[in-house]
This record gives structure tokens, sequence and C-alpha cells, in this order.
């Protein structure tokens, strides 16, 4: 708002009328050095972020995999590998969502052994491989069954590490751990996605097992909810599921107050 | 100041500075995405959600730095002007970082992404486990409530006092951040030199704002003598002539907190209050401009005498009285209503001269 005969100052600002030279010059050196302050903080949040790995989620290449259809603990296809050896790649549903409403059905419960196809989009990580499920009729009965093959016991293991969910970890999530992502996994695991347990290997490597009860049914969410993303000591029995690490936990607890009963954990 | 509202009053300094503004964010989500790159790999959406994040919380910082820097340099009011518009623009980016978190982190999932996010870490022990998603929601809806409001509509009808009260939520926002960030990802970060920026950012406005208070508190805590009749006492008329220059003020205090501002124009002394009924800033630092008082923050505009905005404008202020006895100049605590005419306090051999 002014009158006729309008007068600037040159030491006044006022919005609507011409900027006082002293403030422009003052503004031009200022205003800069506030950008680069701000651009310095773009480049050191990516720079010094914590690594994500080497996980990648085939969005937009479908796949076929076939092989032995497994119900439990959680829905997974045991796969066969050119070199003869078998793999277990895990199955889920899209968003945040388990497959058991959809695999359990096919499966018997007599121990019959079923050969089926599934149709989707892989998730994998260090080697480790998922199949997201495709939204319409994924599965398809039928086909090759790969050979047969007994557990193998590795005995009692106490593991520190942190719970996660095997979806966001494999790949989807970057990063698929950490508090930040703590919801996330916390929903995951809710609506049946299964638990893994991260930790590193004395060489540095990130080392995934899935999680489960101690007679080998899926823990309960409620039994997990607290301890999720959380760093956790997880002592119980592990096997190997054709290459595939599994824990069955007796306990889980914080790992700052074993650390505290028992000393640095290795 | 105006006489009717418009969704913005656009003028040349908020175009330039909006158009700055564009320029910055566009360059700094350049710089994110470029960094992101070469250093690491993840996905867009991620990348936008933090990139979105930073950007808010950096913005925050400077406009909340502002207010402050205002008080010992008015080389800052050209920033001051607009700040609306930069607290608009933080909240869209907060908005922005929020809602891309609800939809990756909450989403798609068993529960209602709102219901995940208020049931984040309800059974959590401990500072590395506090759930940081409720305060980052509570800081949002503040920030909300303060961009929805932030028009001179809900100035005028909620009442500058009311208007103010309500964004000096912006602080409570900022902790809000503040820990939202520090029980957020700053668990997860491999770099500690993170928390210290945070630490810096945070020790930075607290500082400021306390140096910019005890800068105040200074200029305010004189005491002023009564006369015998009760009007306060407020200097030598040489002494104040001596202290001002034509078309500026010298701003008293009384009672503690009643701020005044005495305005020299054509030899007299004007007093009106010290406080712009706009958004209060602080007229003694203003200047007369055609005629009219200025305020530093928006430019509003009062006639000194008169302690109204000339029309068509209709803001108006409290005016006092004033009297010299032998060369002490005086001043009549009793505030006048809002706009009432009070006849300039005329200094003998003090000439005026066009402001």
């Amino acid at each position: 708002m002014t009158s006729s005969n309008t007068s600037q100052p040159d030491d006044f600002y006022v919005g609507y009328l011409p900027t006082p030279s002293r403030d422009r010059r003052f503004l031009w050196v200022f205003l800069p050095l506030c950008a680069l302050l701000a651009f310095a903080l773009a480049v050191m949040t990516n720079a010094f972020a914590r690594p994500t790995g080497d996980g990648v989620w085939e969005t937009g290449a479908e796949v076929t995999l076939e092989g032995e259809l497994i119900a439990t603990p959680f829905p997974m296809l045991r796969v066969a590998r050119a070199d003869g050896t078998v793999e277990r790649v895990l199955l889920v549903e899209m968003g945040k969502h388990g497959a058991d409403a959809r695999v359990a059905p096919l499966v018997p419960t007599d121990g019959t052994r079923v050969a089926a196809s599934a149709r989707g989009f892989l998730i994998a990580r260090g080697g480790q491989r998922m199949l997201e499920l495709a939204d319409a009729n994924p599965i398809t009965l039928g086909g090759t069954l790969p050979t047969r093959a007994e557990p193998r016991n590795i005995g009692e293991v106490v593991v520190a590490g942190e719970i996660v969910d095997s979806k966001c970890w494999l790949g989807v999530m970057k990063p698929g751990d950490g508090k930040a992502h703590r919801d996330c996994a916390t929903l995951c695991i809710r609506g049946g996605i299964p638990p893994s347990i991260i930790c590193h290997a004395p060489d540095g490597s990130e080392r995934r097992a899935l999680l489960v009860a101690r007679d080998g049914a899926p823990l309960s969410f409620e039994a997990l909810a607290s301890w999720i993303a959380a760093p956790v000591v997880v002592r119980g029995t592990a096997e190997m599921l054709d290459g595939m690490a599994m824990v069955r936990a007796s306990e889980i607890g914080a790992a700052d107050e074993l650390e505290r009963a028992e000393g640095p954990l290795q | 100041m105006s006489v009717s509202y418009r969704a913005v009053q656009w003028n040349a300094a908020k175009k330039a500075y909006d158009r700055r503004l564009i320029v910055v964010i566009a360059l700094y989500f350049a710089v994110f995405f470029l960094a992101a790159s070469v250093a690491f790999e993840t996905s867009p959406l991620i990348l936008a959600m933090r990139a979105c994040g930073t950007a808010a919380i950096a913005l925050l910082i400077f406009i909340l730095s502002i207010g402050p820097l205002a008080r010992f340099s008015p080389r800052f009011s050209p920033l001051l002007y607009n700040r609306r518009h930069l607290g608009v623009t933080m909240f869209l980016l907060a908005f922005a970082h929020a809602a891309l978190a609800t939809l990756w982190y909450h989403g798609f999932g068993v529960i209602d992404p709102l219901t995940s996010i208020l049931e984040s870490g309800a059974a959590f022990e401990g500072a590395a486990q506090f759930p940081f998603q409720p305060l980052g929601l509570a800081a949002l809806v503040i920030l909300f409530a303060m961009a929805a409001t932030s028009h001179d509509f809900w100035l005028r009808n909620l009442s500058p006092r009311v208007w103010k009260l309500l964004h000096l939520g912006v602080y409570v926002a900022f902790a809000l951040l503040v820990a939202h960030v520090a029980f957020g990802v700053l668990q997860g970060a491999i770099w500690p030199g993170f928390a210290w920026m945070l630490a810096a950012a945070a020790a930075w406005i607290v500082a400021l704002h306390i140096a910019a208070g005890v800068k105040e508190w200074r200029a305010d805590r004189v005491r002023r003598a009564l006369a015998a009749d009760g009007w306060v006492r407020v200097g030598e008329v040489e002494r104040i002539v001596e202290e001002t220059t034509e078309g500026r003020a010298k701003a008293v205090v009384i009672d503690d907190c009643r701020k005044i501002a005495l305005y020299r124009e054509n030899g007299a002394f004007s007093a009106i209050s010290g406080v712009c009924a706009h958004q209060g800033g602080p007229l003694g630092e203003g200047k007369i401009i055609d005629g009219c008082v200025t305020c530093p923050w928006h430019g509003y505009q009062y006639i000194a005498s008169k302690g109204q905005s000339p029309p068509p404008f209709f803001e108006k202020i409290p005016t006092y009285e004033l009297r010299i006895e032998g060369r002490t100049l005086y001043v009549h605590p009793q505030a006048k209503p809002p706009g009432t005419p009070v006849p300039p306090c005329k200094i003998a051999g003090l000439e005026g001269s066009p402001s």
C-alpha cells in the first residue's frame, strides 16, 4: 500500500517497493551460502548412508519356476538347479501378505509331495531368491519333482542380529532393515511374510536364516512383535533346508541384556 | 495490507522470492538424486522420501533463523517479508515426505496405514525402540494447522493474538521433528556426523532465540520515572532529538512490557503503539514513508497522528498523548483506543523535512 510520490529510501526494506541495494548485495552472498549448505546436506545424506545391499526386485520381468510346493513352515518352492542341487524359493503375495492362504489348500497334510509351477516376480539378494506371486492364478499344479532331501541339523546356536521380514530385506525395500523400516517389517510379518534373522558372519558378510518356533511352526506375531528391527539374540537350534538356513528359536532376548550377562557376543 | 482478500497478493518481490525458492529446491533434489546415484542403490521412492524430509527440516531451520536474525540486522528483512510462503512450502515438503513414508512403510498391509503409524512401537523399551513416527505425525498436524491458517483471512478472523499463539506452535513442531529424526533414522545411521549436525542445528536455533531475547530484554528493561500525575518520563527532549532522525522513531517500553513508538515527523513527535496490528511487527523500527509509519515486517502503514491506516485501509493501533514539561518529554501511559487521533507534540526549534 503506497500513495503517490512513493519514495524508497536506500536503507529500509518494504516488500512492495524496490529492494534497497545494500539488502540486495547482502542477499546475493548470504542466500547462495545457505543453498550451498543445503546441497552439502544432500550430498552427505547419501554419501554416508547405510549400505542397502545388492538385493533386486524384478517387477518388470515375470518368471515361472517349477518344483515341489511346500506349505510349512512357510510357502516355498523347492526348485532343481541345473547342477543338480536344489534351492528353496520362498513364495509371498503382493504387498505385505504371505501366501499361506493360497498355498496351504494345495498341499496335503499327509506328506504327499506336490509338483507345481509358480508365476511371479523374483526378489533376490546374495544368491537367495523369493518369488512374489502374480495376481491371477499364479500357481499351477503338475510338473517334475526335484529329488527329496532331508534337513541337515547344525545343532545349538546363539545368533545375535536383527529380525526382519524376508521380503523387504531380500530386495523390495532398500534398506529393508533398521529402525526406520521397523513398522514396515512389523506389518509384513503380521501379514504373513516369513521372518528372518540377519546376522554378520566373522568375515563381515551378512547371513540370513528363517526364524521359526522351537517346534518348527511359524512364530506367532505377538511373540515376535516387540523384537522386530531391534538388536536381539536368538537361542535355539539351526538346520539347513536345501542350503537355506532356518533357526528354531527357543528364546529371543535383547542383545544388550545378554551382553551384560555373558560379555560381548561373537 | 488490503481491503479485500486474495489467495496470494503477488508483487514483484514475492514473485522473485518464490522463483528463487523453487529453483533452490529443484537444485536440492537434483543434487540429492545425483549424489545417491553415485553413492548407493535404493528405490526412487525412498530417495524422494529422504529428499523431501531433509529439505523440509533444512527449510524449517532456515525459517526459524530468519526472525531472530532480523532482530540483529535489517539486512534480513527481505527474507522475513515472504516467510509465509517458505512455511507453506516447507509444510508441502514435509507432507510429501510423510505421504511417501506412509504409503511405502505403512501401506499395502493387513491394517490401515494410520493405525499402523499410531500403533508404532507400542511395546517399545528404551530410546532405541522409542516410536518416532507418531512424533512426526504430531509435528505434521501442527504444520498443517499453520499452513492452513497462514492467510491474512485467518489472521483477521482468529485475531492476531490467537493467530500468533497458534503459529508459535512451530517451535513445538521443531522439537517434535528433532525427536522424530533422533529416535528414527539416526538410530540406524552409521556416520555419527548426522547426530552432531542435528544437535548443532537445534543448538543454533535455541542459541539464536536466546540471544535475540536477551537483546530485546536489555532494550526493554529501562525503568521510567513517573510524574506526580501519572505521566511517564521518556527523557530529555534534546537527547531524544539526538537519538532520532526525521521519519524514524524512538522505541520505548512502559509498564515493563508495553511498547510505544515515538515518531519524529515535521518537527514534532507522535506516540503510537509499537506493535503492528498485522502480525505484531516492531513499529518502533519502522520508517515514515509517504507520510505513513511503515512496519519493517510487511510494510503495513499508519498515519502516526491518527493511529490508523490511510483510506481505504482500516487497520488501527492505539495512540498515546505526549507532553513537554521544561525540557522533558512525557507520555501518558493510558493508551487511547485504536485509531484515536492525537495532535503531534511540537518540539520548539526542531525543523521537519520531507520523509
